[in-house]
């Protein structure tokens, strides 16, 4: 046997063990923060009582004062530090006005909402506290909920989620292309997606605060999470308090031209995380 | 030539006089750590105004072991887990652990003595560069390891190693109600009391200066310096890194804070060589009015037989007495209003009173008490741009008149002085920045008695500091 042979064959007979080990790996199991909330965590939930809401409090004064302030106003000492005059500013809980939900533009979150923001916190912005028990967490959700009186009888639904997400095909990824510039996203976010559109320069908040776009090209920023589910949810649900609507009514009955979008977002990634 | 050998004999305390001054950028200071940004993936100002002084939020993280506060587990937040029970690892993420930091400054310090080294622009490149290794290690366990090179001694070492052990007896107690901490490290690190010099490093030693002269640190007598410990010393609290144990909490993470710690400290005594100083310290953080902080604090801190009073004569005798115990004592507040940081404190010294009966030095006027006060204010003028400014006022006790024939006409010893100070800061990005500052003594020049050598008094020899440098840290 020719040495060229034995070493083909070594080469060859290496990759088959290696494919073969790497098939029989587990895969990889990473604590990323931003991956959904395990089913788990939404169950055995303690029970809304004075008791757990002092125990939220407690929580909350130690974790969340300094930048949500004492009276949850969003103007804890912290507050003016992470973006002086940019938004975002942290949460005004009074205001009854939060970015990220399942529901309906204009509505109030769910409880599980809430819960996955402490969770998860926001990219950049606020930490995330998953290391907080299950409990701990829930609590602080019921704590939050007293700033605004508007939670006390409401009972917030999460929207439907219509259609699936679609395997990333070059024409699903076309065809979110297509809906993106005819839904105009390129005005804000750009033509290839850095958030540096025509009208990025004068966005501004609710409160005045000038507001940056999503750079799409960059998920590990997006505040509401990156992966399809979470991208689906803010195009249906939009953004409270920011100039991001809801695209809810548009894509009824297209769902699906939704999730094509979802792709042709994904597509954008420069990090990596989709290639 | 009294004058030179004067000159000769001041050079140990001007020195120390400058290194103080004019080091304020190294080793002294806490700094921001990128590491924990990358793990928690959050911007620099989650935890500080602007880096490295800590915001109210960053001194909770640091308190509770490097973890968000009233996290008792967050260890596992730097990993990543793969495989099964059988073939599986554990990995860290390294990059969330470690972080590094390079200096460079120069500074130009003018003195009212003829010091050769006086008015001389002092440089090293690099001046400082810190390696860290720092973060939760799991529950209830965090480290800080920092390794630093001194490009001035071209040495290289660790200089701070804390461990902690946070959120003891929780489900008893109350989290973080009961924390310790050991290792070496400065005692005033997470509460930075009666001193910024942790958290700021402009005109660093000053306001957590030991308030006396003519004090002598350590066992040694005989060939010390009158004023080893130099009214502009950091030592005891406020020293830099030193053994430590402490015992630290917030009952419940509330508002209130404690801390009692016991440092290793050099005796004043030759045997034994060592002594462990007590502090006490507690605090009350406001968070009452919009964008408003406010902590009110007290301090206690007794270090036992510390310092022997001494006095050198030019003229040859050296006597020391006994050892004695120092006691310091104070209070402080920081008050945060948006852009503004203002941080201001006050501390009593005192001592016991030296027995110079029967020696060359009776006669001698000493006094067993001294003050000191800080005023500090910050502004953070744009997102890029930080302005401060400082006032630091010193009144030493210690060793205040020789006996009248050796005093003659001089002036006081233990003189007061007054310092200004201005800073501008520059962040290029939150990894880069640029600093400048200049520092003013305001105190008119006073020059000792013949009898201890004529040199210019330690405290008020000092002009003028002026500085620049820059630091990249990632």
């Amino acid at each position: 046997m020719k040495a060229t042979q034995v070493l083909t064959r070594s080469l060859w007979l290496s990759a088959l063990v290696g494919a073969a080990v790497a098939a029989d790996s587990p895969a990889p199991q990473t604590a990323v923060n931003l991956l959904p909330i395990a089913p788990s965590q939404y169950e055995g939930r303690p029970p809304v009582s004075p008791s757990t809401i002092n125990a939220g409090r407690a929580i909350y004064d130690t974790s969340c004062i300094m930048c949500h302030g004492a009276h949850g106003k969003g103007d804890g000492p912290v507050a003016f530090f992470l973006a002086r005059d940019y938004a975002p500013r942290p949460r005004d809980f009074t205001s009854g006005t939060f970015k990220f939900r399942s529901t309906a533009s204009g509505e109030l979150p769910t409880d599980e909402d809430l819960f996955r923001t402490v969770t998860r916190g926001i990219p950049g912005w606020m930490p995330r506290f998953g290391g907080l028990s299950t409990a701990e967490r829930w609590e602080t959700v019921y704590y939050v909920k007293t700033f605004f009186q508007g939670f006390g009888d409401a009972k917030p639904e999460p929207v439907e989620v219509k259609g699936n997400p679609l395997p990333m095909t070059a024409a699903s990824v076309h065809h979110g292309y297509e809906v993106f510039q005819q839904m105009r996203c390129w005005e804000c976010h750009g033509g290839g997606g850095e958030g540096d559109g025509p009208k990025a320069p004068t966005l501004r908040d609710d409160w005045g605060f000038p507001i940056p776009p999503a750079n799409l090209t960059r998920p590990s920023s997006f505040k509401n999470g990156h992966q399809p589910d979470d991208i689906y949810r803010m195009i249906v649900s939009g953004l409270n308090g920011t100039p991001m609507p809801s695209y809810g009514d548009l894509f009824q009955g297209h769902e699906q031209d939704a999730w094509d979008l979802v792709n042709y977002i994904l597509s954008l990634d420069a990090e990596g995380r989709w290639d | 030539m009294k004058h030179d050998r004067a000159s000769t004999k001041l050079s140990a305390p001007l020195l120390t006089l400058i290194l103080a001054l004019t080091w304020f950028l190294p080793s002294s200071s806490a700094w921001a750590i990128p590491a924990f940004a990358r793990r928690y993936q959050v911007v620099c100002n989650v935890c500080h105004s602007r880096e490295p002084r800590l915001n109210p939020f960053g001194i909770r993280f640091m308190e509770n072991g490097y973890k968000m506060p009233a996290v008792v587990e967050d260890g596992k937040q730097a990993k990543y887990l793969f495989g099964g029970p059988l073939n599986g690892a554990t990995l860290d993420r390294v990059s969330e652990y470690l972080a590094f930091r390079v200096a460079e400054d120069a500074s130009q310090a003018s003195l009212a003595s003829s010091d050769v080294n006086s008015n001389k622009v002092q440089t090293d490149f690099p001046s400082e560069i810190d390696f860290w290794a720092a973060g939760p290690l799991n529950g209830n366990v965090s480290v800080w390891t920092e390794f630093v090179y001194d490009g001035a001694e071209g040495a290289f070492g660790v200089e701070r190693a804390k461990l902690y052990l946070t959120n003891l007896l929780a489900k008893s107690v109350g989290y973080q109600t009961l924390n310790i901490a050991f290792g070496n490290f400065d005692a005033s690190w997470d509460y930075p009391y009666l001193t910024e010099r942790n958290d700021f490093h402009l005109q660093d030693p000053l306001s957590s200066a030991a308030h006396m002269v003519g004090m002598t640190h350590g066992p040694a007598t005989v060939d010390s310096d009158e004023f080893e410990v130099d009214p502009l010393d950091a030592f005891g609290f406020n020293g830099h890194a030193q053994h430590n144990i402490q015992v630290y909490g917030r009952p419940n993470g509330g508002h209130f804070a404690y801390m009692v710690g016991i440092t290793q400290d050099d005796s004043a005594d030759d045997d034994p060589l060592r002594v462990w100083p007590l502090y006490v310290m507690a605090k009350y953080d406001l968070y009452s009015s919009p964008f408003d902080y406010l902590s009110l604090g007290v301090f206690y801190n007794h270090l036992p037989s510390i310092a022997r009073p001494t006095l050198n004569l030019d003229t040859g005798p050296v006597f020391a007495g006994a050892p004695v115990d120092w006691n310091r004592y104070g209070a402080s507040f920081r008050w945060w209003h948006k852009a503004f940081d203002i941080f201001g404190a006050v501390t009593f010294d005192s001592t016991g009173s030296p027995d110079f009966t029967g020696t060359p030095g009776a006669g001698t006027s000493w006094d067993t008490s001294g003050m000191g006060a800080s005023l500090d204010v910050t502004y953070l003028l744009t997102e890029k741009w930080l302005l401060a400014a400082r006032f630091d006022y010193v009144s030493p006790g210690g060793l205040s008149l020789l006996p009248p024939a050796l005093q003659g006409t001089a002036p006081a010893i233990n003189q007061t002085a007054q310092f200004a100070g201005v800073y501008a800061q520059y962040y290029m990005n939150p990894n880069i920045r640029i600093w400048m500052e200049g520092n003013v003594n305001l105190a008119g020049v006073e020059f000792m008695p013949d009898a201890l050598g004529s040199g210019v008094n330690p405290a008020r020899d000092q002009r003028h500091v002026v500085g620049v440098g820059f630091e990249l840290i990632f």
